[in-house]
């Protein structure tokens, strides 16, 4: 464990957190995408899938102890699509509307992706109080002594 | 700098005392040499801080602060007690006369 | 005799500061990865570090304990996974909240125990530099 290590992993959270707010954000900017320039197998075009994100324990490789007290901080390992099916919606004046009047929407649900900004959010404060304590205390530290 | 014939003995260097069962007092040398090679391992053990700092192996600040602060306060004491042997001894000397 | 300069209070202040330090990357950790699947939050093992307070030799120096399954040391800080709480359904057990009042009390140990060791860092420079005439 470093001077610096607390510092790294709070860093590895808010980079972590900041990624998986932009992922939210693409998806409620895109929740009424139809197009994204492909085609589906009967021609109808391919709505925007939701994106997610998936969290992964990074640990630091550490110089001293072997081993011990594995330390590390967080990364995005994959983005991965909602695999679920896009909504049908009825909407036959639609452009991008099938033969039966349905057009495919995006599957995201806004009310969802609010309730997840909102926790992507509150980590992300979390790390950055927590980045800043570390701060504070390596600060501390250094006044020991002194009058 | 030899014995100082009715110094009483430092309180604290009890352990000195294993070495001299026969004599009441510790020889001033010996506490001086003893407390010499203490302060240069309080010496070492800060600079084994500071390197680890430069070589990035640094594991938390106090610890290093801690370590320097102790040297040279150690360091200190020790002056500060040489001194007044020193003061001590040019004291008798004026009461020779 | 000089070596053992500031003593018994000073050792036993430096390892509260190196628990309470190691205590903050440790829960930095549980908080960058309170959303990751199946993380386990971990923290400091008081039971150890209370137990070896009942012995004070054990406390000041590094000790090869046995290795509890599951806990490992830091820089002679013993830690532990906590397996027990409840976890989510990623099958993450961190409560943010928690984290946070865990950090909040761990900084102002901290800065009380750095507090603390400058009084009597210079409690003791008065006492070395008194007298001087």
């Amino acid at each position: 464990m470093g001077l610096f290590t607390g510092i790294e992993i709070s860093s590895s959270g808010l980079s972590a957190q900041r990624l998986r707010l932009d992922v939210i954000s693409s998806n409620i900017a895109n929740a009424e995408t139809t197009r994204t320039g492909e085609v589906d197998e009967n021609g109808n075009p391919v709505p925007y899938r939701r994106k997610n994100v998936v969290f992964e324990f990074t640990p630091f490789s550490v110089y001293l102890e072997k081993k011990i007290g594995r330390l590390g901080g967080v990364r995005v390992s994959r983005i991965v699509e909602d695999p679920s099916e896009p909504r049908l919606v009825y909407n036959p004046d639609h452009p991008d509307a099938d033969a039966e009047g349905y057009v495919r929407m995006p599957n995201v649900n806004v009310l969802t992706e609010m309730v997840d900004l909102i926790s992507a959010t509150r980590s992300y404060e979390a790390n950055v109080t927590t980045l800043n304590a570390t701060k504070e205390m390596f600060l501390r530290a250094l006044e020991i002594g002194r009058s | 700098m030899e014995s100082i014939i009715g110094i009483q003995p430092f309180s604290g260097t009890t352990s000195l005392l294993k070495n001299k069962k026969d004599e009441d007092s510790v020889s001033f040398k010996e506490f001086l040499m003893a407390s010499l090679h203490q302060v240069n391992d309080l010496q070492k053990e800060a600079e084994k801080k500071m390197r680890e700092v430069v070589l990035g192996d640094a594991r938390s600040v106090h610890e290093v602060i801690i370590a320097t602060e102790k040297a040279a306060l150690a360091l200190q004491l020790l002056v500060q007690v040489q001194n007044k042997a020193i003061d001590a001894y040019h004291e008798i000397m004026r009461l020779q006369f | 005799m000089i070596n053992k300069l500031g003593d018994p209070i000073l050792p036993e202040l430096k390892k509260a500061l190196d628990i309470n330090w190691v205590r903050q990357q440790v829960i930095s950790q549980n908080i960058a990865n309170a959303d990751t699947p199946n993380y386990k939050r971990i923290d400091v093992d008081f039971k150890r570090v209370l137990a070896g307070k009942v012995d004070k030799r054990l406390a000041l120096e590094r000790t090869h304990a046995a290795h509890l399954e599951g806990s490992s040391k830091t820089d002679g800080v013993p830690l532990v996974v906590a397996k027990g709480t409840r976890s989510r359904n990623d099958n993450n057990n961190v409560d943010l909240e928690q984290e946070m009042a865990l950090q909040a009390e761990t900084l102002l140990l901290y800065n009380l125990l750095t507090r603390l060791t400058t009084e009597h860092l210079s409690m003791l420079r008065l006492a070395i530099t008194e007298g001087r005439r």
